[in-house]
């Protein structure tokens, strides 16, 4: 139901229904204008014929893979078959760009075109995107949207799209500033008969003068009228008066409202989002949920946010003004109500809020505490790029004096391939003095580095085993959240140094230990597993193991997070030992070529592909290109001179694969009998036989062959021969 | 490369910009512009500051149409301008 002091703005209403036909509705005004109210009385309006998918979006979701999440998600509450709709999509969302535009919107686009039902999409608030990926991916959805889809989108500034084109081939509906602007008729409307105001026509063509008919100002004005004796010399004051009307809110509208619920509105304008229990925490008082909703009802600044009636949020201009006012006159009070609206939020399971509040208060000290407790969780689901955001908002003193955040900023930086950076903040972490465990489990600083050299294995594989085992050591208890990585640690960097069998049970153990979160751990410490299977000649396991690994990759691609290549590479390996050579390159390939984006990730993983890479490369007909790869193995091993098991490896790959000394005269007619018996079963006194000759002639044309192949086997010389297309 | 951590913000550098929007803003809204000056002429409101770099710049301006304020001009001044001292302010009320 509107809100009675919400104008239903029938004309607007039915510009929106009229543009259905087109494909895109484009509502551009700044803030107070109504463009969210509008939409949502049309929403009301049309939800019987057409179904309305609505996103509201915030700063958060500047990327583009948040954006289509958020789409998918309200696009799922409409549509008849939302179980599976778009679970195909969500799979796809990994690489951006091409792939992302290319591959993975057609499918999306493609299961929306075969719904029944026409959808509208309405995107609320785009100004926040300002993502050139964001914008590519939505112009494209333009481009191709499907007939049955109309996209809406508000925004405070005009969307960076291809608007000229779609104006040009009458695509678009827009509704701008002029058209949301208030009319006398409508001012009239709102102040007369809807609030009941009794304000003759001068008077309200000065307001109307006054505001340019911005909706937010006159309903303000409207406020400050409701407590005003003398309306008329109120409203004559705005003659000629260049006043910001918005700084009326002070003296005006806050002013005649009772004490405690002014200093309610002032103290919760900290906040991004309210309930209940939150503004008691913050306020120190108790019936907030009350208030709150009293608010939401007597009051169009109060925005309900879910169906229950349990959060709210100011609307944006009201709640930006509060705050300035607040700062202006209590500025005293807000790191307070910040720390507690902090405190509460950790304590509800709002970290990400709780540490945003710490950073706004400035209050790093608390921010760095709040970010090192619950990092972990974040970075083993896949989410360093969250982790890395919240790094980024505290000054470097504040990192570089805490053990700590320096561990942990080591461990972002090796995640994110950042080799160098990872180093110099172990450096400065085990520089710090600092006694005893840290706030995110680890045992102790030492500890921290232990585990973290142990797994990236960055100074060489006997100190990796090294670290490995001093982890073990310093982190026996398995209650730990750390004791999965530790015992992955111990397997790999085993593994890694040629102790196939002794890797087993430690690998064994840390999939056993991954809590649920754990994806990441549980991902790299199947893949090792199927390393260790497929060398003791286990391919099935291998492969189930390899399996299970890329399946929990799939659940985060969106994420992008370069470790999960060992997924691929452990099926590419085993794949290519069952002979599946084609899909085994495809596996292989891709995971190289993440990896090769980040020079400064562990070499081990991309050594094992790499290794595993030449032969399938050799196999499928490229040599040459069998020999690059190895060419590449032998460059990053350059840089490693503690190398376990790779050296002797890449070497045995090499001899197989030596380019061949250029042919050396053309075979006979006779060479080429004899060739052609090769690639059969017969001995050579059986060739000789059946080709009227003594077997010492055969002896020597064959010696004549294998010079002239550059081979030294029976072998060699019929797979160079077929090479080349000689039999 | 980022490194992470932010550098706090070094005074010496960045350029001078004199920002104008239409209408007269009250003191409370200096709170809005950290680091600005803000003064009333003319029934516009001038902030002059010195803004470090273009995502400073946009962040301005965002909130500038955030509080759906008219934005009147952008001005880059040159090296030696100075932001010049605040007018001293009418009284608040109304009634003016």
């Amino acid at each position: 139901m509107p809100r009675p002091e919400q104008l239903v703005r029938r004309p607007l209403l039915e510009l929106l229904r009229n543009a259905l036909g087109f494909k895109v509705s484009v509502i551009s005004a700044p803030t107070g204008y109504g463009k969210t109210t509008l939409l949502a009385h049309w929403r009301q309006v049309e939800e019987a014929e057409v179904s309305f998918a609505w996103v509201s979006l915030d700063e958060q979701d500047n990327d583009p893979i948040r954006l289509w999440r958020h789409i998918l998600e309200a696009l799922r509450q409409v549509v008849p078959d939302e179980e599976n709709f778009g679970s195909d999509v969500l799979v796809g969302m990994s690489a951006l760009g091409q792939r992302f535009v290319g591959v993975t919107l057609p499918t999306l686009i493609n299961e929306l075109a075969e719904l029944s039902n026409r959808v509208v999409l309405v995107l609320d608030d785009y100004q926040f995107m300002t993502e050139e990926d964001s914008h590519e991916s939505v112009a494209f959805f333009v481009e191709h949207l499907p007939e049955n889809v109309h996209l809406v989108i508000s925004s405070r500034s005009d969307p960076p799209l291809p608007l000229g084109r779609l104006r040009a081939r009458g695509e678009m509906n827009e509704i701008r500033t002029e058209q949301l602007a208030f009319s006398e008729e409508e001012a009239d409307c709102l102040l007369n008969e809807k609030m009941g105001l009794d304000i003759g026509p001068d008077d309200l063509s000065v307001l109307l003068e006054h505001t340019e008919g911005w909706p937010a100002g006159i309903y303000l004005a409207s406020l400050s009228l409701q407590n005003k004796e003398d309306k008329h010399a109120f409203l004559e004051s705005f003659r000629g008066s260049n006043r910001y009307i918005v700084g009326l809110l002070g003296e005006e509208v806050l002013a005649y409202l009772p004490e405690e619920v002014r200093q309610f509105l002032l103290e919760t304008s900290v906040l991004r989002a309210m309930t209940g229990p939150l503004c008691d925490a913050v306020t120190g008082k108790e019936g907030s949920a009350m208030v709150l909703r009293e608010l939401a009802r007597s009051n169009l600044f109060v925005v309900s946010l879910d169906e229950q009636g349990e959060w709210y949020r100011y609307h944006h201009l009201f709640s930006e003004l509060l705050l300035y006012e607040l700062k202006s006159n209590q500025p005293e009070l807000v790191p307070a109500l910040r720390r507690r609206s902090s405190a509460w939020l950790e304590g509800a399971g709002y970290f990400e809020g709780a540490i945003r509040q710490a950073i706004t208060a400035a209050d790093y000290e608390r921010a760095g505490l709040l970010i090192v407790r619950h990092w972990y969780g974040y970075a083993s689901a896949g989410q360093t790029a969250t982790v890395g955001r919240w790094l980024e908002s505290l000054p470097e003193e504040t990192i570089a004096q805490d053990a700590a955040l320096c561990l942990m900023n080591a461990w972002i930086c090796a995640l994110g391939g950042r080799r160098e950076e990872c180093e110099r903040f172990l450096r400065l972490a085990e520089g710090i003095p600092h006694e005893g465990p840290l706030p995110d489990g680890t045992a102790s600083v030492e500890s921290g580095a232990a585990i973290l050299r142990a797994s990236f294995g960055y100074s060489g594989i006997q100190s990796t085993v090294e670290a490995a085992r001093r982890a073990a050591e310093l982190e026996p208890r398995r209650r730990s959240q750390w004791a999965a990585l530790v015992r992955f640690a111990l397997g790999s960097s085993l593994y890694l140094s040629g102790h196939t069998s002794q890797a087993r049970e430690p690998l064994e153990e840390a999939l056993s230990l991954t809590r649920d979160g754990q994806r990441l751990v549980r991902v790299v410490a199947l893949s090792f597993l199927s390393f260790v299977a497929a060398d003791e000649g286990r391919l099935e396991e291998a492969e189930s193991h390899a399996r299970a690994a890329h399946a929990l990759v799939e659940r985060m691609r969106p994420y992008g997070i370069p470790q999960t290549s060992l997924a691929p590479i452990a099926l590419g390996r085993v794949l290519a030992e069952r002979g599946r050579l084609e899909e085994a390159q495809a596996e292989l390939e891709d995971a190289l070529s993440a990896r090769r984006r980040l020079p400064g990730l562990s070499p081990w993983p991309t050594l094992i592909g790499l290794l595993a890479l030449a032969p399938v490369r050799a196999a499928l007909g490229d040599r040459a290109g069998g020999r690059a790869a190895l060419a590449e193995a032998r460059a990053i091993l350059e840089a490693y001179p503690d190398s376990g098991i790779f050296p002797e490896l890449l070497e045995r790959q090499e001899r197989k694969l030596r380019a061949r000394r250029p042919r050396e005269g053309k075979l006979t007619e006779r060479e080429l009998d004899v060739l052609r018996l090769l690639g059969g079963e017969l001995s050579t006194r059986q060739m000789a036989e059946s080709l009227y000759v003594a077997p010492s002639t055969v002896r020597t044309q064959i010696k004549s062959i294998y010079r002239k192949l550059g081979v030294s086997s029976r072998d060699a010389a019929v797979e160079e021969a077929r090479a080349r297309g000689l039999i | 490369m980022k490194i992470g951590g932010k550098q706090m913000i070094d005074k010496g550098t960045g350029t001078v910009y004199r920002i104008v929007v239409r209408r007269e803003l009250d003191p409370a809204f200096a709170a809005a512009f950290e680091g600005m000056e803000m003064e009333t002429k003319d029934g516009d409101t001038i902030l002059t500051g010195k803004i470090i770099d273009q995502p400073h710049l946009h962040g301005i301006l965002d909130r500038i149409n955030g509080l759906g304020l008219r934005l009147l001009s952008v001005q880059a001044l040159p090296d030696d301008a100075k932001p010049s001292p605040t007018v001293s302010r009418e009284p608040r009320g109304p009634e003016q």
